[in-house]
C-alpha cells in the first residue's frame, strides 16, 4: 500500500470508528457548532465585543441584548462568541504544538533508546510533576499574560503526555519484522517513523488530543479567571466570569452564561475523546 | 518491601531536584528587580545597590542557586522580601487549611464515587449506567471555579445554609467543619467523577477475566464473585487515580480557595503574584512539588503493598 492509500484507509477507518460509538458523534456535532460559532464570530456576533453601551449597564437579557449586558454595558452574547474564539485558538494551537513536539520526542526516544531515551523521558517526568494550572500560573506570571505565553505554558505541560503515548507503541513496533525489513532495505529512520509507525498511534493521538484540548480550554479559562489570561478588554470566557463575579447578585447572566459555554466546550471535547477511545479500544470493539 | 520503599525514595530525589531547579531559574527570569519592587520607582541608585547586597541579589546566580539548595536541604525556604517574614512560617500558617480541604475532597469523592462506579459496572449499559457515565463526564468537565460559584449561589446566597466567605477559626472544630462543607463538596464532586470512571472501567476489565468466569462456572453466588474476586482486584487501579489526578486536585483546590475566599496555599499564590513576591512564589511552588512527589510516592507504595507483583518488578 502506498502512503496516500494508507492515509485514505485511515480516513475510512476513522469513519467506522465514529459510527461504532454514537456518543462521539454527539461530541463532534456539539464541538463543530461551537467551532463554527467561534470562526464566524465577526459575522454572527450582534455587537462589537468591546463596544460599551454605558447607559445600558448590567441590563438583563432582552430582545435587544439576548444574554444581557455586563458592567461596562457590553453585549454578553457577543463577548461569549468572541471569547469562544480565544478559547479555541489557545486550546487547539497549544494541543497542536504539544502533539507535534511530544510525538516527535516520544517516538524518537522510543526508536533510538539508550541514553537519549532516558534523558528525554527524564525531562518529561519533571515537566509532568508540575500541575498544569501551576505551570501556567508560573509561566504567565513570569513572562506576562498574552495569548502566545498562554499557548507556550499549556503546550509545555502537555508535551510529556504526548511523548509518553508516542513512545510505547514505537518501542513495540521497532522490533516488528516489517520495521526490520524497512531497515534492511535502507529506509531512513524518519520514513520508517512517519510511514510505518505513525499510523499505528494516530488513533490514540486523536483521543488524547481531544481530551487535552478539553483540559487546555479549562485551564485557559481558569487562568483568565485568576487574572492571568489574555489582557482585557479582549473577551475571554474565564475573564468574563472574573469581571461578572463582582455583580453576580444583581446580574448573574454576566458570569453564568460564559461559564456554561466553557462547560459545553470542555464537555463536547471530552465526549468526543471518550467515544473515540471506546471505539478504538480493541477489547470493547466487538461488543454490543 | 523495604528494598522497594528505598528504591522509590531514591527515584523521587532526582525529580524533586530537577523541579526545584526549574522553579528557581524560571522565577529568576521574571522581569523587574525585586529591590526596585520593594523601594519603588523613586529609589536612589545607592539605596538600590545596598538593598540588593542585603538580599544577596548582587552575587552570581549560580551562587544564589547553591545557597538556595543548601538552605532547602535544611528545610529553610528563605524569607519573603515583601512581608519580611520567613516563608516557612507563612506557609505553615495556611497549610492546614489546604490539607484539610484536599483530604475532605478526596474522601468525599471516594465515598460517593466508588459505589456509583461499581453499580455502573455491574449494571452495564443500563439506563443507570448511562446516566452515571454522562454525569461523571459532565463532572470532570466542570471548571472548579464555575462549580464553586454555582454551589455558592445555591447554598449560600439562595438557601443561606452556609457563609459566603469560609474563613474559619481553626480552634473551633464545629465552625471548622461547617465552613469546610461547601468547598469540600466542590472538590469532592469533581474528584467523584474521576473515581466513578476509573472504578467502573477497572471493575469491567476485572469482570472480564478468566478467573471470574471460573468462579461463575463453579456456581459461586453473584455477590461473592463481585466482592471477593472482582472488587478486590479492581480496587488497585482506583488507588492510583489519586496519584494520577493529584495535579488536577491541586489546581482545583487553588481555584476553590479563591472562589470561597478561604485561606490556603492557593490564596497565598494569588497574593504572592499580586505583591510580586517572587521568593514566596518560589517557596510555594517548591512546597507544591514536594506535596505532589510525596503523594505519588505514597500511592506507589500503597500500590506495592496491595499488589505483590509490583514489588517484584
Amino acid at each position: 500500500m502506498n502512503t496516500i492509500a494508507r492515509f485514505k484507509h485511515l480516513g475510512t477507518e476513522t469513519y467506522h470508528v465514529f459510527n461504532r460509538n454514537k456518543t462521539s458523534w454527539v461530541g463532534l456535532l456539539l464541538l463543530t457548532i461551537l467551532v463554527l460559532l467561534a470562526v464566524l464570530a465577526p459575522v454572527i456576533a450582534p455587537y462589537d465585543p468591546v463596544e460599551q453601551h454605558i447607559i445600558q449597564r448590567l441590563e438583563p437579557p432582552s430582545s435587544q441584548f439576548l444574554l444581557g449586558t455586563d458592567y461596562y454595558g457590553r453585549d454578553v452574547l457577543s463577548r461569549i462568541i468572541w471569547g469562544c474564539r480565544v478559547s479555541f485558538i489557545i486550546g487547539s494551537v497549544s494541543v497542536a504544538f504539544a502533539m507535534f513536539f511530544g510525538t516527535i520526542l516520544g517516538s524518537m526516544a522510543g526508536y533510538k533508546g539508550g541514553y537519549f531515551d532516558s534523558f528525554v523521558m527524564g525531562v518529561m517526568d519533571v515537566l509532568m510533576s508540575i500541575p498544569t494550572l501551576l505551570m501556567g500560573l508560573l509561566i504567565v506570571a513570569i513572562l506576562g499574560p498574552s495569548q502566545t505565553n498562554l499557548i507556550i505554558a499549556l503546550a509545555l505541560t502537555m508535551v510529556p503526555r504526548f511523548a509518553r503515548i508516542a513512545r510505547a507503541p514505537t518501542i513495540a513496533a521497532k522490533n516488528k519484522v516489517y520495521v526490520e525489513a524497512c531497515q534492511a532495505m535502507g529506509f531512513s529512520d524518519i520514513r520508517i517513523l512517519v510511514v510505518h509507525i505513525f499510523p499505528n498511534i494516530l488513533g490514540e493521538l486523536m483521543v488524547m488530543g481531544s481530551m487535552w484540548m478539553a483540559t487546555a480550554v479549562r485551564t485557559e479559562a481558569a487562568l483568565s479567571f485568576i487574572g492571568l489570561g489574555v489582557n482585557p478588554p479582549t473577551a475571554t470566557l474565564g475573564g468574563m466570569i472574573r469581571e461578572g463575579f463582582k455583580d453576580i447578585m444583581s446580574a448573574p447572566w454576566a458570569s453564568l452564561y460564559p461559564g456554561l459555554v466553557i462547560l459545553l466546550i470542555v464537555f463536547a471535547a471530552n465526549l468526543l475523546g471518550d467515544g473515540l477511545r471506546d471505539a478504538l479500544d480493541p477489547k470493547l470493539r466487538n461488543e454490543k | 518491601m523495604l528494598q522497594y520503599i528505598i528504591k522509590r525514595l531514591l527515584l523521587a530525589i532526582p525529580i524533586l531536584l530537577a523541579v526545584v531547579t526549574l522553579v528557581f531559574f524560571v522565577v529568576r527570569m521574571a522581569p523587574g528587580d525585586p529591590a526596585q519592587v520593594i523601594l519603588g520607582d523613586s529609589a536612589s541608585y545607592e539605596s538600590l545597590t545596598a538593598l540588593r547586597a542585603e538580599l544577596g541579589l548582587d552575587r552570581p546566580v549560580i551562587v544564589q542557586y547553591g545557597e538556595f539548595l543548601v538552605s532547602l536541604v535544611q528545610g529553610d525556604l528563605g524569607d519573603s522580601i515583601i512581608r519580611k517574614q520567613s516563608i516557612n512560617s507563612i506557609i505553615a500558617d495556611v497549610l492546614p487549611y489546604t490539607v484539610e480541604l484536599t483530604l475532605a475532597g478526596v474522601l468525599l469523592g471516594v465515598i460517593i464515587g466508588l459505589p456509583l462506579g461499581v453499580f455502573s459496572a455491574v449494571y452495564r449499559n443500563s439506563l443507570w449506567d448511562y446516566i452515571t457515565r454522562i454525569g461523571s463526564l459532565i463532572g470532570l468537565s466542570f471548571p472548579a471555579f464555575y462549580s464553586g460559584i454555582l454551589l455558592l449561589l445555591a447554598f449560600s446566597v439562595y438557601l443561606g445554609w452556609f457563609p459566603v466567605v469560609s474563613d474559619p477559626d481553626m480552634d473551633n472544630l464545629g465552625e471548622r467543619l461547617y465552613m469546610l462543607v461547601l468547598p469540600a463538596m466542590n472538590l469532592g464532586l469533581i474528584m467523584m467523577a474521576y473515581v466513578v470512571r476509573s472504578a467502573r472501567s477497572s471493575l469491567l476489565e476485572t469482570l472480564g477475566e478468566d478467573y471470574i468466569r471460573t468462579a461463575k462456572a463453579k456456581g459461586l453466588p453473584g455477590f461473592i464473585i463481585l466482592y471477593k474476586h472482582g472488587l478486590k482486584n479492581a480496587l488497585i487501579p482506583v488507588i492510583t487515580i489519586i496519584g494520577l489526578y493529584i495535579g488536577v486536585l491541586v489546581g482545583n483546590s487553588v481555584l476553590t480557595e479563591i472562589v470561597f475566599n478561604r485561606p490556603g496555599l492557593g490564596k497565598l499564590i494569588l497574593s504572592a503574584l499580586d505583591e510580586r513576591d517572587y521568593n514566596l512564589l518560589q517557596g510555594l511552588m517548591v512546597i507544591y512539588a514536594f506535596l505532589i512527589v510525596l503523594v505519588n510516592l505514597v500511592t506507589d507504595l500503597t500500590y506495592g503493598m496491595v499488589d505483590p507483583r509490583i514489588r517484584k518488578q
